[in-house]
């Protein structure tokens, strides 16, 4: 009965019934797996339902045991037998190499940078922690849904999953943390949540070297109960924008900010007020309007796009309108530029801003990304933003020991460097270069004249030359004004000896067409439309498109004909200023005005160099430990889309220490300092040792001729293996490379942080121990089977 | 009939063979000194590189200081008939005294030692290589009054590894930054062009540097 129930079941086993049965249900695994990676888009669950499942490990072996039994049912084995039994062989070695690969085949990813080596391979998809003193590193394979207890005796530490979340976002805090903004070596600040309808007030005074700071801090989030840096919360982060960073930029640039104006024309107009109370109102002022704009250009993507004030001024008198830039950033910084067409060129106010302090202003908005704003006292602004997915720089203190910061460098000087300093500097430039090229070349004549007037009363010509200039500048006349002037001046004006006596009588000429001119200038008149209707000869000549360059021509004109105009006969010695005024007709005529003592500026961050005090400065740098947050989020449900968390508890001695990490898949990314910096760790996949070195010797993207769009990567590899010569090796995206005991390394991608920077490549590898053993053979074996099946088909027929 | 598809198909599955190639110069591993620091003759061998057999090295007298910079710790001659290339190998040690000289400079150097350079031929282009990152310079031109060529590395540790010139340990990172000068006649030079390239490709430290992260 027994042996009966035994040959029924070897038949089954051996039966067409239990091979159709296996194969409907193979089929029923496609059908599963496919049906889940559809509706999941996850070839991970999909496969862990399916390939990876104990079922279907179990189906395999029941396959091996249908073949196995299949070509035993033959017994005893004839020669006709031969091609089937070869061919259930052949399928035999080829189901019990699939089965041996799935237990003990390898399948992950190197790690590799140009210039090192790596043999730990990474297995995706697996659990550990990687914890590193200063003594080593060890990778202990982890389950983070237990929370059982692991020892490290050679540590003397232990540790427990104290609790797993599936799916957390990751939130890089740099300056804010929570409800506090922290700057490395002060009190922590509150951060108030700020909305558009709350005054800034409570303001914080810091010393920070010379500089008195005053800090706010806003938050644009509703941040729920913030858990500290390292510890998992429950609850979700329900994000409110209450605000707008434009606005709440404005009002922190407003705050204590007083704007100062004064009339180049009239020394009695002058004003000085909050830049609040004058923004946008029209203000009578100098015997006209004065309407004041502020645009900072903020986007908490770009930063500061071009912030400045303008300052528009129109006659009451006139139709005489007048525009002044004030640039808030750059190198461009606090100068007034003109930027409406007038003939000086230069701004008829003195325009400048002033806050007791500087301010600095934490903010973070509604992405979570925080900004560090900072206003000078002189109204320039300056913004670094910290972006919460990823910083662009980092600290690291004793490699991760001693914890991260961030930092920022606060590029304001202790000293003055407002738009009279700046002005300052810019002349002691300009008497360099004029010294430089009084030595080196020849100078325009009425140059010649002035240096040689310096030269006979023995004063420094450049420098006479620059205040001259700068007289002439802050007078906003066509030629120099009637007005009191420095001994030095007076002295080199004194020794002015004329060339010829056509020069001086053109410039005189230049001196009555000036005091012609000056009415409907000062009026805003079109200038081309009044020389036409006061019938001036030489209009054909004037293409000028700009009126300061129209009045050089002009007087360029005149000098050209002097000599056709008739003789002005001056008996009597001028006076200084009559001396001074036709000087700078003379320098008119040769295209020099105050207009030069602008210097040429470059579209850049503001330098200070200039500024002679800037030898003994240092810029200030402020920091702020780095530390990370985690949310827990519903968990997607593509697999390969979560980003898992575990709470440990780390116990040494006494001391016990709890800490959040994120699972860093790749392998690589910030170890957290523990235990007082004797320990870093890291949630990471397990890794294993695999035989072979690999190390990276130059890693590269090919391009399309004369493009930058890569076709190809290709990385130069030494592979060494153990008392074996390294052997040289290209790996590139269609080129494997297999070692003779079946390592194969695939290139899988490529990066470098920037474009010279150093690249790392990402090499999979793959190791199949049964490949050459029992697959490959199997496939042959089951190919010469077939084969002889179609052979002996026909003999049998016979 | 079957047999015979079964015979056209293995000869077609087993008839493909493809072309031998190009036989390789012998090439063979070579180690190199730095430069040696302070008053020591000593020189530490901390670099190799693959070299062709067929080029001739000149080391410089053992007995005798090659701590100044303008002198190569190598060179190699490449003959070919009656014309020389000559590679010259420099390390350029970093301390407080001498600070390191950008890559950019070391290329501009190279630009001004040619009497006369041609524009259309001259490029230099970003690279990294062996954990170092640098340029490299191609040019050619009138050098000496003859038609010249030249490739030029110059290579300084990667930003990402100069955290180890602080430590104490790794004092020999401290003079890694080093730079290859390849000259010789036009032609000369596009004929062994990538027997030098894959030299200067495979030159790196002897020891692996550790992993960044």
């Amino acid at each position: 009965m027994l042996m009966k129930w035994v040959k029924r079941i070897f038949q089954f086993l051996g039966s067409i019934y239990l091979a159709i049965i296996l194969i409907a249900a193979a089929a029923l695994f496609v059908i599963i797996g496919t049906f889940i990676e559809s509706s999941t888009d996850s070839h991970l669950l999909a496969a862990q339902w399916t390939y990876h499942s104990w079922l279907f490990a179990l189906l395999l072996c029941l396959f091996f045991v249908n073949i196995l039994f299949a070509a035993l049912r033959r017994w005893p084995f004839k020669v006709r037998h031969t091609p089937f039994l070869i061919t259930h062989f052949g399928l035999l070695m080829i189901i019990g190499g699939t089965i041996i690969k799935n237990r003990m085949g390898l399948q992950g990813h190197l790690n590799v940078w140009e210039g090192s080596g790596n043999q730990q391979l990474i297995l995706p998809h697996t659990h550990a922690l990687h914890i590193e003193s200063k003594a080593g590193a060890t990778n202990l394979p982890i389950n983070p849904e237990e929370s059982n207890e692991f020892h490290q005796p050679n540590l003397n530490l232990a540790f427990k999953v104290v609790h797993y979340c599936p799916h957390v976002k990751e939130k890089v805090e740099t300056w804010i943390k929570g409800a506090y903004a922290y700057l490395s070596g002060y009190e922590p600040i509150r951060v108030i949540h700020w909305d558009d309808k709350t005054p800034l007030t409570g303001f914080k005074q810091l010393n920070l070297g010379d500089e008195v700071i005053a800090v706010k801090t806003a938050s644009f989030t509703s941040s729920g109960r913030i858990s500290g840096s390292r510890k998992l919360t429950d609850e979700m982060n329900e994000a409110v924008n209450t605000g707008q960073m434009q606005e709440l930029i404005r009002k922190g640039y407003l705050h204590n900010l007083s704007i100062s104006i004064s009339s180049k024309l009239n020394p009695e107009a002058s004003l000085q007020k909050p830049l609040e109370e004058v923004i946008d109102h029209q203000i009578p002022f100098d015997d006209g309007i004065l309407m004041v704009a502020l645009s900072l250009g903020y986007s908490p993507i770009e930063g500061f796009n071009s912030p400045s004030i303008d300052v528009q001024w129109q006659s009451n008198q006139s139709k005489l309108i007048e525009t002044t830039q004030i640039s808030l950033q750059g190198s461009r910084s606090l100068y007034n530029m003109v930027q409406n067409d007038t003939c000086l060129g230069i701004s008829r106010f003195d325009i400048d801003l002033y806050r007791p302090s500087s301010l600095l202003l934490l903010a973070e908005d509604e992405q979570e990304d925080q900004h560090l704003i900072a206003f000078d006292r002189h109204g320039r602004v300056h913004v670094e933003t910290f972006r919460h997915s990823g910083l662009q720089s980092l600290l690291v203190y004793d490699q991760g020991f001693g914890g991260y910061a961030v930092q920022a460098k606060l590029p304001y000087p202790p000293f003055p460097t407002g738009r009279k300093e700046k002005e300052l500097a810019d002349q002691r430039i300009m008497i360099d270069q004029i010294r430089y090229a009084a030595a080196s070349s020849t100078l325009a004549p009425p140059l010649n004249l002035f240096k040689q007037a310096c030269e006979e009363a023995e004063i420094d010509f450049a420098e006479t030359f620059v205040e001259f200039l700068s007289v002439w500048q802050q007078s906003y006349q066509l030629l120099f004004p009637q007005c009191e002037v420095k001994p030095a001046l007076a002295e080199a004006l004194s020794h002015v000896k004329w060339p010829s006596i056509e020069d001086r009588e053109a410039c005189q000429w230049i001196c009555l067409l000036f005091a012609q001119l000056e009415r409907p200038i000062r009026a805003g008149e079109d200038l081309l439309e009044f020389l036409k209707e006061n019938r001036w000869p030489l209009l054909e000549g004037i293409t000028a498109n700009n009126s300061a360059e129209m009045l050089t021509l002009l007087s360029q004109q005149i000098f050209s004909i002097s000599s056709q105009l008739p003789p002005m006969h001056i008996e009597r010695t001028l006076s200084l200023l009559e001396q001074a005024k036709l000087l700078s007709a003379y320098f008119k005529a040769y295209g020099i005005d105050p207009r030069i003592l602008q210097l040429p500026i470059e579209e850049e961050e503001e330098s200070y160099k200039k500024f002679e005090s800037s030898r003994e400065w240092a810029a200030a740098f402020l920091e702020t430990p780095l530390t990370i947050r985690y949310t827990p989020l519903t968990p997607p449900k593509k697999l390969e889309d979560r980003h898992p968390c575990i709470l440990l508890e780390f116990r040494q001695g006494t001391q016990i220490e709890k800490i959040a990490l994120a699972y860093q898949p790749a392998g690589f990314g910030l170890k957290q300092p523990i235990l007082k910096g004797q320990y870093i760790v890291r949630y990471q996949p397990q890794t294993v040792e695999i035989p072979c070195r690999i190390r990276l010797r130059q890693a590269r993207q090919i391009h399309y001729p004369h493009s930058h769009q890569p076709y190809s990567y290709e990385s130069d590899i030494l592979i060494a293996q153990q008392d074996e010569p390294p052997v040289e090796k290209t790996l590139s995206m269609n080129h494997v490379h297999e070692t003779w005991d079946g390592y194969r390394f695939y290139l899988a991608g490529m990066q470098s942080s920037t474009d010279e920077g150093l690249k790392r490549v990402q090499i999979v590898v793959n190791h199949d121990p049964a490949k050459y053993l029992l697959t490959y053979p199997g496939a042959l074996i089951v190919f010469l089977g077939i084969i002889l099946l179609f052979w002996a088909r026909p003999s049998r027929r016979k | 009939m079957h047999r015979n598809t079964l015979f056209l198909s293995l000869v077609l599955l087993f008839g493909c063979s493809t072309s031998p190639s190009a036989p390789e110069q012998p090439r063979v591993w070579q180690e190199l000194a730095a430069r040696n620091l302070g008053d020591s003759l000593e020189r530490p061998l901390i670099y190799r590189a693959i070299v062709p057999e067929h080029w001739k090295r000149k080391n410089p007298d053992p007995s005798l200081s090659i701590k100044d910079t303008t002198k190569p710790i190598a060179e190699f001659l490449i003959y070919d008939g009656e014309e020389i290339i000559r590679l010259t190998l420099h390390t350029f040690p970093i301390s407080e005294a001498h600070p390191r000289v950008s890559a950019k400079a070391q290329i501009n150097r190279w630009k001004e030692q040619f009497d006369e350079l041609d524009p259309l031929t001259t490029r230099f282009i970003k690279e990294t290589h062996g954990g170092f990152s640098g340029l490299f310079l191609e040019a050619s031109g009138l050098f000496q009054g003859k038609a010249t060529s030249l490739f030029g590395w110059s290579m300084q540790l990667a930003p990402e590894y100069t955290r180890l010139l602080d430590k104490g340990n790794k004092a020999e990172y401290k003079m890694a930054d080093y730079t290859i000068k390849a000259l010789g006649p036009n032609n000369l030079m596009q004929k062994h062009r990538q027997e030098i390239m894959r030299f200067a490709h495979s030159f790196e430290l002897i020891d692996e540097l550790p992993a960044p992260c």
